[in-house]
């Protein structure tokens, strides 16, 4: 069979989030909260599944304040019954994704004196995450990890 | 939602619990808790987390924060009995080496 069955794709939300704090927080719980009903997911995995969407969510609020209020796009589905694909958009205009992340890993390994207080959110999504992959204008970041069923 | 408790204090050390989730919508307050307990950052802090259930990048930048107001006065952060999913993320991000971790006290 060339295409999986439709049948193993479930989609999980698609929508809007607002860029308030507290609405993306709910937003985030009630995602992780269908994802544990739908395949039952250990609260390991519950814990790294809220991290990844909460980091994604903060980045793309954060880079897509381009005027005022900003709405980030966001998809998240299983498919193929265990692979959890999270794709999250913004309106910004973008960053050099790579960079960002070579510069969050340098400093992880102390090769960047000095602390910062933030960016390190890309970072533990790049290692929590099997798949990292942003579109060339840096707004828009998919995602994927592999979810295990609990025995 | 978190809880920050002063258990106690001496003239060198404060010690305080740390329980709940810390999240983006809470982080504000945590921030200015905490940094209110800190005061002018001349203690060694002690944190007990065994009952902080949820951090991410945000509430780990607030910890840099307080780490860096009692460097300043050679001082240290102390991070007791976190639990495995959230010591992971200290090992993601390099916080392992800057800050003291330890199980139990």
């Amino acid at each position: 069979m060339l295409y999986p069955n439709k049948r193993d794709n479930k989609e999980i939300y698609r929508g809007f989030v607002l860029s308030d704090a507290h609405q993306a927080c709910e937003k985030v719980k009630m995602i992780v909260s269908r994802i544990e009903k739908i395949i039952g997911i250990d609260s390991e995995q519950s814990f790294d599944v809220r991290v990844i969407l909460s980091e994604l969510l903060q980045n793309a609020i954060t880079h897509g304040k381009t005027s005022g209020d900003c709405k980030v796009y966001m998809n998240v589905m299983i498919k193929d019954n265990d692979m959890l694909n999270i794709t999250v958009r913004d309106k910004g205009n973008g960053f050099n994704a790579c960079e960002v992340i070579q510069e969050e890993q340098n400093r992880a390994e102390g090769k960047i004196p000095g602390l910062t207080e933030c960016g390190r959110g890309l970072q533990i999504v790049k290692s929590l995450c099997d798949d990292i992959v942003f579109n060339r204008r840096g707004n828009c970041i998919t995602v994927r990890k592999r979810l295990s069923y609990p025995e | 939602m978190f809880t920050l408790k002063l258990n106690n204090q001496t003239k060198d050390k404060l010690e305080i619990a740390l329980s709940g989730e810390i999240d983006i919508a809470s982080a504000p307050e945590f921030k200015t808790k905490l940094y209110a307990l800190i005061g002018d950052g001349k203690k060694d802090i002690i944190l007990f987390c065994n009952g902080l259930k949820y951090i991410d990048s945000t509430g780990l930048g607030i910890l840099v924060g307080a780490l860096k107001k009692v460097k300043l006065h050679q001082r240290n952060v102390y991070i007791y009995q976190l639990r495995d999913n959230i010591k992971k993320l200290f090992h993601i991000t390099g916080l392992d080496m800057v800050f003291i971790l330890e199980e139990a006290v």
